[in-house]
């Protein structure tokens, strides 16, 4: 949990910001109305800041609001965030400098298994609360424990799983909506000319649509679990991701949203790219 | 009139209705409760409020095949009718919400204008169970809106637990006709009197009240208080796949070589391939357009068209929303929620 001076930091800078001007508003989160659940906030008045918290509840990535935000805004931002807001940098969707962003360590008592980022990687200020920064992009440190087991299944096993899995999904597209990393015009799950997949739940018609949106945040996933998070089906969303974080890991030695620099394995082309998928594992001679 | 049944006879009662009937309960699930086929186990309802998806998927199935057909060169088309495939059925454990929301869907698909018969079919041929709430759930608000958790509307029964009984209360014809028989009984004077007791207006507030309210009070379709509302709204689709009163739906063809099917699927105002014109014009295309349509369908046009409000109350979307858009505080803002009542 995040102690009270914390959140009067966080709630000081944001009544500065509005109030010297530099922004017009600022997206954090407020109070929710069900337990446990904070909502996103857009202040655009210095007097509401004192309505935002930080605590227990803030486990949207709201990253996502960034990109349809045409203000000048300011975000408030903890470590997943940050990666988010990293991605969107080198995916060339937003502008560092029409942003400014307020860090602070995540506040979420129980954090997701693995994570490593707990402190934004990326800000203009960061709301000091003693806690140790660590130094990231450790790829060979993590484990997926998740993949790793689901990988001693048999292939039937697997595939019942998946299955299994995929056939509670109600097509809401929750876990595409919360993710900053779908940001897609035009979504090939609603196009219908061509229509890319049926709109049914039929196995077929959940089981692509899974697989695709998985494949679409390949190497660009920052495994913040909105996505898991917002399923109100309880699909488990995070394996297939972890399992396109691992490939990458160690494909391309790459994790995403870790250095506004840093090159996208996907968007380049090298000549001695790996290619173990192809026959022979596609050497060059 | 009030009947009773102890809860063991009423059991053995529905698990001989298996016998010919597909009988549907609440079943616990690692995710939440769902209405699946019962196999006549022990029920585990021991935290049950409500069904995590409403029951409308029972008669309005997610997603449906209207009609099938083949297109062979040089020969005319040919179209087959998907035929019924409904059993007879019994759903057993319904929330009075839920119960409700399929009368308010019969005004859609069973009304005077338009019969849907894949729909009409699957109504005569269920028979509906409902089960009191004698404790509301955390976002439960139907006594806000002028619903009543006890009451028998849209259930052919509706059962309510007392002690090791259940009381029952028929809400139609059918129903009725199973209360006059063994193993129900009808229910002694003081039986009546708990009944009346539990029952006595719960209601907060008239649904005629509330309806009126959202009638006379809705802000203007351009108000600048839209522009408010929709900001944290990521436009997917759970409050409107698990609304139980929400009955959009898109008609679309798969079609495989010279074989095809007529899909008809759910459709949610909240995705940006909702009213898409052919022309790539949407008269909804951002976040704001539809969530006032959400609003506005629900609290405006469908009482305008149908006399009632498209709402029951049953929080499904207050609890599953991921940035906890909650419609009580949507209302509120709207000036259509009553001061007086707190969230």
């Amino acid at each position: 949990m995040t102690d009270t001076n914390t959140l009067s930091k966080i709630q000081e800078k944001a009544r500065r910001l509005l109030e010297d001007g530099k922004v017009e508003v600022v997206i954090g989160f407020a109070a929710g109305t069900v337990p446990g659940k904070s909502t996103p906030s857009f202040i655009s008045a210095k007097e509401d800041c004192e309505s935002l918290v930080w605590d227990n509840g803030c486990s949207l990535n709201l990253a996502k609001y960034v990109l349809k935000e045409k203000r000048k805004a300011a975000i408030i931002v903890k470590g997943c965030d940050s990666r988010s807001l990293v991605n969107l940098i080198t995916e060339n969707q937003i502008k560092r400098e029409n942003l400014y962003i307020i860090g602070a360590a995540c506040p979420l008592s129980a954090s997701c298994a693995g994570c490593q980022v707990k402190v934004p990687v990326i800000y203009d200020e960061l709301i000091e609360d003693g806690s140790e920064i660590r130094e990231v992009s450790t790829i060979a440190e993590r484990r997926y424990d998740d993949v790793l087991e689901f990988e001693k299944l048999s292939a039937e096993e697997r595939k019942a799983y998946v299955y299994g899995e995929v056939s509670k999904c109600i097509r809401c597209y929750a876990c595409r909506n919360v993710c900053p990393a779908c940001y897609c015009k035009e979504c090939f799950a609603e196009k219908s000319l061509p229509q890319w997949i049926g709109k049914t739940t039929d196995i077929g018609d959940n089981l692509i649509f899974h697989l695709i949106r998985a494949l679409h945040v390949a190497g660009r996933c920052v495994d913040c679990g909105s996505c898991q998070r917002a399923c109100p089906m309880g699909v488990n969303l995070r394996l297939l991701n972890h399992k396109l974080l691992m490939e990458v890991g160690s494909l391309y030695q790459f994790e995403a949203g870790l250095k506004e620099d840093q090159i996208l394995p996907l968007n380049t082309y090298q000549y001695d790219d790996p290619q173990p998928f192809l026959a022979k594992g596609g050497g060059h001679e | 009139m009030i009947y009773q049944i102890r809860k063991d006879d009423f059991l053995s009662w529905l698990k001989k209705q298996r016998e010919g009937k597909k009988v549907l309960v609440p079943t616990r699930k690692e995710e939440g409760y769902l209405f699946l086929p019962w196999v006549g186990d022990e029920l585990d309802l021991r935290e049950y409020t409500n069904t995590l998806k409403p029951v409308k998927d029972v008669f309005f199935p997610q997603w449906e095949t209207l009609i099938r057909y083949r297109v062979e060169k040089e020969k005319s088309g040919e179209i087959v009718e998907e035929t019924s495939r409904t059993e007879p059925l019994i759903l057993f454990g319904v929330r009075p919400c839920d119960a409700k929301s399929i009368k308010l869907l019969d005004n859609v698909f069973d009304g005077e204008k338009y019969k849907d018969p894949y729909y009409c079919q699957r109504r005569k041929n269920t028979l509906i169970i409902s089960l009191g709430c004698r404790e509301l759930g955390p976002t439960c608000f139907c006594q806000n809106i002028g619903i009543n958790p006890l009451s028998s509307e849209g259930s052919d029964i509706l059962l309510v637990e007392f002690e090791d009984r259940y009381l029952a209360q028929s809400g139609s014809d059918t129903g009725l006709e199973i209360l006059e028989q063994a193993p129900f009984t009808p229910a002694e004077s003081k039986e009546q009197k708990i009944f009346d007791e539990l029952n006595g207006n719960p209601a907060r507030l008239n649904e005629a009240e509330f309806r009126s309210l959202a009638l006379n009070n809705m802000p203007d379709f351009n108000d600048s208080v839209w522009e408010k509302l929709y900001q944290k709204c990521l436009n997917c689709g759970i409050c409107t796949y698990l609304c139980p009163t929400c009955h959009c739906f898109d008609i679309s063809e798969m079609t495989l070589d010279s074989e095809g099917k007529r899909v008809r699927s759910w459709d949610s105002c909240m995705y940006s391939s909702f009213t898409l014109h052919g022309s790539g014009h949407n008269p909804r295309p951002t976040g704001k357009e539809r969530i006032r349509q959400r609003i506005m369908h629900k609290f405006n046009y469908f009482p305008q068209n149908y006399g009632v409000i498209a709402c029951v109350g049953c929080g499904r979307c207050v609890a599953e929303c991921p940035v906890n858009f909650d419609v009580r505080e949507a209302l509120k803002l709207l000036g259509v929620w009553k001061d007086d009542l707190q969230l």
